[in-house]
């Protein structure tokens, strides 16, 4: 019988410090048949030996092979760790977790993509995803907002790489934007996009306080309730269905989700 | 489903333990400081045989599930780092099962497997787990496992069941690790049941049935929480009186959350650990950034009545409370399983 908590171990290939309390790492198997396909969206609960684990989402392509990326924001006892250790140093993994966007159901749509801060994390995996097969896809809209310039992630492809295929504005909520000079809450960016609500499906994620915000406006933009895809966060404790943390009524965030599209997240009439 | 039926005479349960002890753990409820409690026994004298009511104390899930558990182990080396699974492997009988915690393994065993990922932790204690119940004749005055349908005789799921008889136990068998406890060096403990057996124990379950105290009507409540009929204001006041100690649910047999931490030994070894949690603690649901979906004690509170009367019962079938009235003894604010269910279905229109 297989053991759901027994983590494979992983090995840091790479670390890039993105802002000044996010990194991205770099990471391989250190058996690479270990390697499992994954899909832009899913997760992994990812170990710190002798500081517990935690659920962190997927940011790169599943067009890249033998490596994972995961972009970690620094806010407590085991991400701190994480953000002390360095390359060839190793961690636990186990996953990967969770629904994941299904890219078919998209094919065909413009998308509109919109992150706010760490959250912008899962949405590149899916956005590196949906660049290289940019065929099957109709017009790509990026829009992200972080608290300062400084906190913005992904710069690089924010002001370079990502521009080229897609149409990228950013904003801050305070401070000098040096990226495009937009200021404001990131709600503010969505009548500047110019979407065909019609032929767009919007994908959006961000910390807890600016998703109902932002599902707001796209409705009253007129995007249909299951144009609007979400990704959610809950605390979480094991990633398989068993702690039974990250319960959203009937729903599982690890298992149901965490990517749900804004009609299921309106059935969640009860958080408990 | 009945593999066989024997009866047992009082005198010999005492040689039918220590024969047990003699190749295998033993868990008993036993009696310490005047409480009773499932326990690791020596010898034969120490089980506690009756006459029974409220049942022990605390319920078998911490020998499935302990309060704290250690599940893997790590260890840095110069090959880098190792881990292992620590996963205990311990033959054990446990003897005097009360129904109600028998119909609580039911639903772990449930919880424990579904969406087809299996828990082997949970998984392989069970396996190695013999279960003897013994069928309550007198309920305690918290009990209510007859409306909750899990008691007071256990139905299904248990090894071997003993009702008793007076000078004498039948002894229902209910499957081949339960025989096996009743075949080769135990066998001569054994005789036929008798004649009137089947009569005798409808009388008995009757009158069993008939002397329940607490009275949870848990299907109407169930269908109130599905149309959620029941005012935020009564909600409010209940929690009100919630000290989110966690009491209720560690004592609950069907309480299942759990929290995971690593803890070094040395700076190069260590284990991952598991704990018992508790759903009305507000660490349970804080995030990251601050952000509590919970952070209010209503919330927190209602949670565990939909977990355990409409989400889990949408899920298995199955609601995760078996009426063993052990929180109704334990909840310092009264807001107990019956008295919420009861303050539902009476205020709650
Ligand atoms: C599906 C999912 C994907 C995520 N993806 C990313 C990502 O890509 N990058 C990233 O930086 N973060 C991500 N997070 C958040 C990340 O899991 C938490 O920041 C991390 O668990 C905090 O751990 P810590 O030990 O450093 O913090 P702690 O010291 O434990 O606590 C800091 C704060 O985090 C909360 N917290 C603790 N454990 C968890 C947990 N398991 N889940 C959520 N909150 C928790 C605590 O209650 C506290 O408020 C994701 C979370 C989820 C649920
Ligand atoms: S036992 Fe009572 S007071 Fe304690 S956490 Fe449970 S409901 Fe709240
Ligand atoms: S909710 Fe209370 S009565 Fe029901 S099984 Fe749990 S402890 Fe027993
Ligand atoms: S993370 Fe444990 S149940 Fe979802």
């Amino acid at each position: 019988m297989e053991n759901l908590y027994l983590p494979q171990i992983a090995v840091i290939k790479k670390i890039a410090q993105e802002t000044p309390d996010v990194k991205l790492f770099t990471i391989e198997f250190k058996d690479p048949e270990k390697f499992t396909a994954y899909k832009p969206g899913q997760f992994f609960m990812l170990s710190v030996f002798g500081h517990g684990e935690a659920p962190i989402s997927i940011t790169s392509s599943p067009t890249q092979k033998g490596s994972i990326e995961f972009a970690v924001k620094c806010v407590g006892s085991l991400t701190a760790e994480l953000h002390k250790m360095k390359i060839d140093d190793e961690i636990g993994l186990r996953g990967p977790y969770g629904n994941g966007f299904s890219a078919d159901s998209l094919k065909g749509f413009d998308l509109l993509f919109v992150g706010g801060g760490i959250g912008l994390a899962p949405l590149r995996s899916l956005i590196n995803y949906v660049l290289e097969k940019k065929a099957d896809f109709g017009k790509i809209t990026i829009l992200y907002g972080a608290r300062t310039y400084d906190d913005m992630v992904f710069k690089e492809e924010l002001k370079a790489g990502w521009r080229k295929s897609a149409q990228v504005i950013t904003t801050v909520d305070m401070g000098e934007n040096l990226c495009d000079g937009n200021v404001g809450l990131v709600t503010t960016l969505l009548p500047k996009a110019k979407v065909n609500t019609k032929t767009t499906k919007a994908i959006v994620c961000g910390p807890p306080v600016m998703i109902p915000f932002v599902l707001k406006d796209l409705t009253i933009l007129g995007f249909a309730d299951d144009h609007i895809i979400s990704t959610l966060e809950r605390h979480m404790k094991c990633g398989v269905c068993k702690c039974n943390h990250c319960n959203i009524g009937p729903k599982y965030v690890c298992l149901d989700g965490p990517v749900f599209t804004c009609a299921e997240m309106k059935l969640m009439t009860r958080e408990f | 489903m009945m593999l066989e039926v024997k009866a047992i005479d009082k005198e010999k349960i005492k040689p039918w333990l220590t024969a047990m002890l003699e190749e295998t753990k033993v868990i008993a409820p036993e009696q310490s400081h005047g409480d009773l409690f499932y326990e690791f026994i020596d010898s034969a004298d120490e089980a506690f045989l009756g006459p029974y009511e409220a049942p022990p104390w605390m319920s078998i899930k911490r020998f499935f599930f302990p309060q704290m558990d250690k599940i893997l182990k790590y260890k840095r080396g110069p090959g880098g780092i190792q881990v292992e699974p620590v996963v205990s492997e311990m033959k054990r009988v446990i003897f005097g099962v009360r129904p109600c915690d028998n119909a609580a393994l039911s639903f772990c065993d449930k919880w424990n497997t579904a969406d087809g990922l299996n828990d082997i932790y949970y998984l392989k204690r069970r396996e190695q787990t013999t279960i003897v119940t013994i069928a309550c004749n007198q309920p305690g005055v918290n009990c209510f496992c007859v409306y909750a349908d899990a008691g007071p005789f256990a139905k299904e799921n248990f090894d071997i069941q003993l009702i008793d008889f007076g000078d004498q136990y039948l002894v229902e068998v209910g499957s081949e690790k339960g025989k096996a406890l009743t075949e080769g060096k135990y066998q001569h403990l054994f005789k036929a049941a008798p004649s009137d057996a089947d009569k005798k124990r409808f009388e008995l379950l009757l009158e069993s049935k008939g002397m329940f105290h607490t009275y949870v009507d848990q299907r109407s409540v169930t269908e109130k929480l599905k149309k959620d009929e029941v005012p935020d204001m009564l909600w409010e006041n209940m929690a009100k009186r919630c000290q989110n100690c966690g009491g209720c649910s560690y004592v609950c047999p069907c309480c299942i959350c759990f929290n995971v931490v690593d803890k070094e030994v040395s700076e190069d070894e260590g284990f991952r650990i598991r704990t018992w949690d508790n759903c009305t603690f507000a660490g349970y649901t804080n995030m990251a950034g601050g952000h509590n979906p919970r952070g209010e004690k209503k919330d927190r509170f209602m949670r565990r009545y939909y977990h355990k009367l409409y989400y889990e019962f949408d899920k298995f079938g199955e609601r995760g409370c078996v009426g063993c009235g052990r929180c109704t003894t334990t909840c310092p604010g009264k807001i107990d399983m019956a008295r919420v269910t009861r303050s539902i279905l009476t205020r709650g229109t």
